[in-house]
């Protein structure tokens, strides 16, 4: 049946008024507290503003401060650098233990809980813990290398060289979880019947690990991906609270700079500019992998 | 990538098969993964009920030798951390159920309301999820401040009311939702809110069941958004409590793992309560 | 696609408006507006003199108790007067306030060092009150001058935060030494606090304590005459050494351990196994609160703090605090009262009752400070007579805090032994002069 074409505008004339009705929470919200915001400080960054008093328009300036701004430079090193470090180990580890869990293991309630429980907690708290853990003297860490016969173990928060490391290994230990049902998720919707297709073939279980699993998680596995890189350039309730940037300039990434430039500094419209450049950032990594994807995975 | 809105709980058989060198291996990496996952907290809460000076003692004593259950009594008194649970408590809770009327209104619309520009629009609203928040950290700070809301609960409470997650949640679930069930009750005369209040709303509990829980963890665990906008410490959310505790009592170690187990203990509840609808939650928005 | 354009054009628009226009309400119209609003609140305020009226205040963490203590003696006078203080870790401490005043509103009165809020635009002129009410200002000295900008005062001090050195009396009685000197280099200073350090674990007893604050390594060079923003900054070379070669003792906490604990002067000292602490003037009234609640189970006393060679002895370091007010408070006048009760005689003498160095200084005060001599520390007479240097130049806008992340994150990778002193100063030169130069067009 093919409605006329009055009755058809009608129709998408009132549901167009519904729909709108319905979303317009929403709207108001989205216009007023992200759109006006967002494009607000892309005006902001062309400016020197301070919060107080006039707003002078500067033009490129702040963003070609960017260029020679060491502290900029290092933050932006430090925030690739933790992404390189914590995003592979995260999915590495979470697919290694879904696949495992997958695999008709008993407690899987109690080992899922166990994983995911970190994830649940709040960072700061966690934080205040990991600090006592990391004690390069008095900590339980150190301690037990110490007994184990290590005579240097590192400093780890208080040592420029491991503190980058030390942050990503309590940001790897809190999202694990999250990343692990993700893939729980992927490999559960994987047929069976491929599997038995592949034993009639007389397939060993390394080959249709490759050949089965890998492939048909590789959505999951994109999708993973994206999503931990930009978790990964938004770290910052755990540097605040267990370095500090510090020691030196060791843990200083972009979006704490970003904090301490907007909110110590009050140099806003530098700030904002800086943010756009992680937006930016943000913006090309999730590109490159969208185009990786068409290649890659498998649909 | 197809569209999957509702996901078994992930609880494979277990087949019985006999015990393999492969299959040792693999109980000792999960039994390792999950103890280095669950030891910090042990680590916290046996270090919570000792005294100062047991703390950092070697050989690890799990076991306090004595339990100073006095620490906790200590940080409650020090800290107005009564005044930081109601604090949170309100905010959270007034949160949660702004969050679930607005995302599942507009999850609604995206989903069951035709109209030519709708997929457009909601492509737009997800996208936004890629921003990253410090982007729009200052505007929206002078906003609240000319709309008198800084230093109030409200401003957390207004920022956390829009959620992409939630509506992103919402349309998914909405989806699978059959439009005959919809056109069945137009015909019956009922207005399209009507049908959204009496009829979908009720069918949706396990969606709103994840982003209660979703967004109360959030709005629990926050913290630079209470660290921007709270200034008054009435007005202190726990996460924000703790901090500040941190920096002012950093050298009583027992009490400060006190007050960590004192702050993480309502999500880990909140957590095995409804811990289905958690994973349930993660895997649904994740696999699009 | 023509019309989401437009829309956002609206938006961009939208935007301009309401932040030009708040803009403008406090630009253009601000002076103007200003004086008139003040003067015709001025007029109200004395028309209904009685009329309840609240007030808000942000002090210091470590002055909110001797506020408190103020603000009731202040009441008694002016009943009608109902102030707030509120307060936030020293580190975060000119971030809220900024941020809370940027808003619009926010504190009627703030302390702080006034040159971290100068640049707001948001302090108000004193001169008129001062003038008004007669105020007595010759107890300032020649400080009085440096809270003026362009030729009006914007704050008046309330306390100087001079360096002294504290010292655990117990703890030098039980290894049979003899007190710290009031004229001691720092050469001595460290043989000193060798001496003093022994034990490990819990019976650890440090010789001397460092807060993790980039002024207590570089005091000996300002000690000298030297500034922070120095386009040669080579003598805090041997002022970083110092720390160094203490903590190479083994004689203070060392850096790294007191930044992964978060180590804090007052619970450091209180706690008894600390024979000497270098802090500011404000730690007198710490510990005589410690005494008062019964933590503190050992005697102390001051004097000045260690000289480099060459130095006069009781040279220190101040960094003056003063109270401000915001130009868009509602009630200008019993604001000014406050400040004015705090900051001059009266609230001088309470300030210094309590161990504080004030920044108004007259014999009464004088006598207030040293008290009836039952109270600890006996000695604080030195630090009438102390010479003192500025502990960082004025600079408008956040600019010393700026150059303190630069001290700290440089001199730390030296402490921690990432760098040599030599690299580490190099680079804090570096960066110094790389802040001016685009900043100041230097």
């Amino acid at each position: 049946m093919i409605p006329s074409k009055k009755v058809k505008s009608k129709t998408i004339r009132r549901n167009r008024l519904i729909g709108y009705s319905f979303l317009l929470p929403n709207i108001i919200g989205f216009l007023l507290f992200i759109l006006l915001p967002v494009l607000a400080s892309f005006v902001m960054s062309f400016t020197s503003w301070n919060g107080f008093g006039k707003i002078d328009f500067i033009g490129l300036s702040n963003y070609k401060q960017l260029l020679d701004d060491t502290n900029f430079k290092i933050s932006f090193v430090n925030s690739i650098l933790f992404m390189l470090i914590s995003v592979p180990v995260t999915l590495f580890i979470s697919v290694l233990i879904a696949v495992a869990l997958n695999q008709g293991i008993r407690f899987v309630k109690v080992f899922r809980t166990a994983v995911f429980l970190p994830y649940v907690t709040a960072t700061i708290a966690v934080a205040a813990v990991w600090q006592l853990i990391f004690n390069p003297s008095l900590g339980p860490i150190n301690g037990t290398l110490l007994r184990l016969g290590i005579e240097n173990p590192p400093g780890w928060l208080s040592d420029p060289s491991w503190a980058l490391v030390s942050v990503s290994i309590v940001y790897i230990w809190h999202s694990i979880g999250y990343y692990m049902i993700l893939f729980l998720a992927g490999l559960q919707s994987i047929p069976d019947y491929l599997y038995e297709a592949a034993d009639l073939d007389g397939a060993g279980k390394v080959s249709k690990f490759f050949h089965i699993t890998l492939p048909m998680l590789s959505p999951v596995l994109f999708f993973t991906t994206i999503i931990g890189v930009i978790n990964s350039f938004k770290v910052f309730d755990l540097i605040y609270v267990l370095t500090g940037g510090g020691p030196g300039r060791s843990t200083h990434v972009l979006v704490y700079d970003i904090y301490n430039t907007a909110f110590k500094q009050f140099e806003y419209g530098y700030a904002s500019a800086m943010a756009y450049v992680l937006f930016l950032v943000i913006l090309v990594i999730s590109i490159l992998q969208f185009m990786g994807q068409r290649k890659w995975v498998n649909d | 990538m197809n569209t999957v809105t509702e996901v078994p709980v992930y609880i494979p058989q277990v087949k019985k098969r006999k015990i393999s060198g492969g299959k040792i291996g693999k109980y000792l990496v999960i039994i390792l993964v999950s103890l280095t996952m669950v030891l910090p907290f042990v680590w916290m809460l046996s270090a919570s009920l000792k005294a100062e000076t047991e703390i950092f003692g070697f050989p690890i004593k799990w076991i306090p030798e004595t339990f100073q259950w006095d620490n906790y009594t200590k940080v409650w008194t020090t800290v107005p951390f009564g005044l930081y649970y109601l604090n949170t408590l309100k905010i959270a809770v007034i949160t949660t159920i702004l969050v679930v009327i607005n995302s599942s209104l507009a999850g609604y619309a995206f989903a069951k309301i035709k109209f030519p520009e709708r997929n457009r629009l909601f492509f737009i609203y997800i996208a936004t999820m890629m921003i990253p928040y410090q982007v729009m950290m200052i505007p929206q700070f002078m906003l609240m401040s000319k709309l008198g809301l800084v230093n109030s609960h409200w401003a957390l409470i207004i920022l956390g009311t829009f959620s992409p997650f939630g509506v992103f949640l919402f349309r998914q679930f909405f989806l699978s939702i059959p439009d005959e069930l919809l056109e069945a009750a137009r015909i019956d005369g009922l207005s399209e809110f009507g049908i959204y209040w009496r009829i979908v709303l009720p069918l949706s509990k396990p969606a709103i069941a994840t982003l209660v829980i979703f967004s109360f963890m959030h709005a629990w665990n926050d913290f630079l958004g209470p660290l921007i906008y709270l200034t008054s410490d009435r007005l202190y959310t726990l996460q924000l409590g703790i901090q500040h505790f941190i920096t002012e009592y950093n050298t009583e170690y027992s009490l400060l793992m006190a007050a960590a187990v004192s702050a993480i203990v309502p999500t880990i509840i909140v957590y095995f309560l409804a811990q289905d609808h958690f994973i349930k939650g993660v895997a649904n928005t994740g696999i699009k | 696609m023509k019309k989401k354009i437009s829309l956002l054009a609206i938006l961009a628009l939208c935007m301009l408006v309401v932040f030009g226009c708040s803009n403008d309400g406090t630009e253009k119209g601000g002076t103007e507006a200003e004086e008139t609003k003040t003067t015709d609140e001025k007029v109200a305020a004395e028309k209904v003199v009685d009329e309840q009226v609240s007030l808000k205040m942000a002090v210091f963490p470590a002055d909110e108790e001797v506020f408190k203590k103020g603000y009731e003696d202040f009441k008694k006078d002016h009943p009608n007067v109902d102030i707030t203080f509120e307060t936030f870790p020293q580190q975060q401490y000119y971030e809220k306030i900024r941020m809370q005043l940027s808003g619009g509103d926010g504190y009627d009165l703030f302390t702080g060092q006034m040159d971290n809020m100068i640049d707001t635009g948001i302090l108000a002129p004193l001169d008129d009150y001062i003038k008004e009410t007669g105020m007595d200002v010759s107890g300032y000295g020649t400080m009085f001058d440096t809270f003026k900008s362009d030729g009006e005062v914007m704050s008046l001090p309330y306390r100087k935060s001079n360096w002294m050195l504290y010292y655990n009396k117990t703890l030098f009685d039980e290894k049979g030494t003899d007190y710290p000197s009031d004229d001691m280099t720092w050469e001595q200073f460290r043989e000193l606090a060798k001496k003093m350090t022994s034990g490990s674990g819990n019976d650890k007893v440090y010789g001397a304590y460092l807060q993790q604050w980039p002024s207590t390594w570089y005091m000996s060079a300002v000690q000298k005459g030297a500034s922070v923003i120095d386009k040669d900054l080579s003598p805090f070379k041997d002022a970083l050494q110092v720390r160094l070669d203490l903590e190479n003792d083994g004689s203070v906490m060392k850096w790294s351990e007191q930044v992964s604990t978060g180590a804090h002067y007052n619970a450091a000292f209180q706690k008894g196994n600390i024979a000497m602490n270098i802090i500011g003037d404000w730690h007198v009234a710490q510990l005589r609160q410690g005494e008062a609640e019964g933590t503190m189970k050992f005697e102390w006393d001051v004097v000045p703090i260690p000289h480099p060679e060459g130095v006069e002895k009781n040279t220190s370091l101040a960094l003056p605090v003063s109270i401000m007010m915001n130009k868009n408070t509602k009630h200008p006048k019993e604001a000014f009262e406050f400040l004015q009760y705090m900051t001059g005689k009266k609230g001088a003498e309470l300030l210094a009752s309590q161990g504080y160095l004030t920044g108004f200084m007259d014999e009464e005060v004088k006598k207030a400070y040293l008290g009836d001599g039952t109270q600890q520390p006996k000695s604080l007479h030195y630090f009438l007579e102390t010479k003192e240097y500025p502990e960082y130049p004025m600079l408008p806008g956040v600019k010393n805090i700026v150059v303190e992340q630069i001290f700290k994150q440089e001199g730390e990778l030296a402490l921690i032994g990432q760098n040599s002193v030599d690299d580490a100063i190099k680079e804090i030169t570096k960066r110094v002069e790389s802040e001016w130069a685009s900043k100041y067009g230097n």
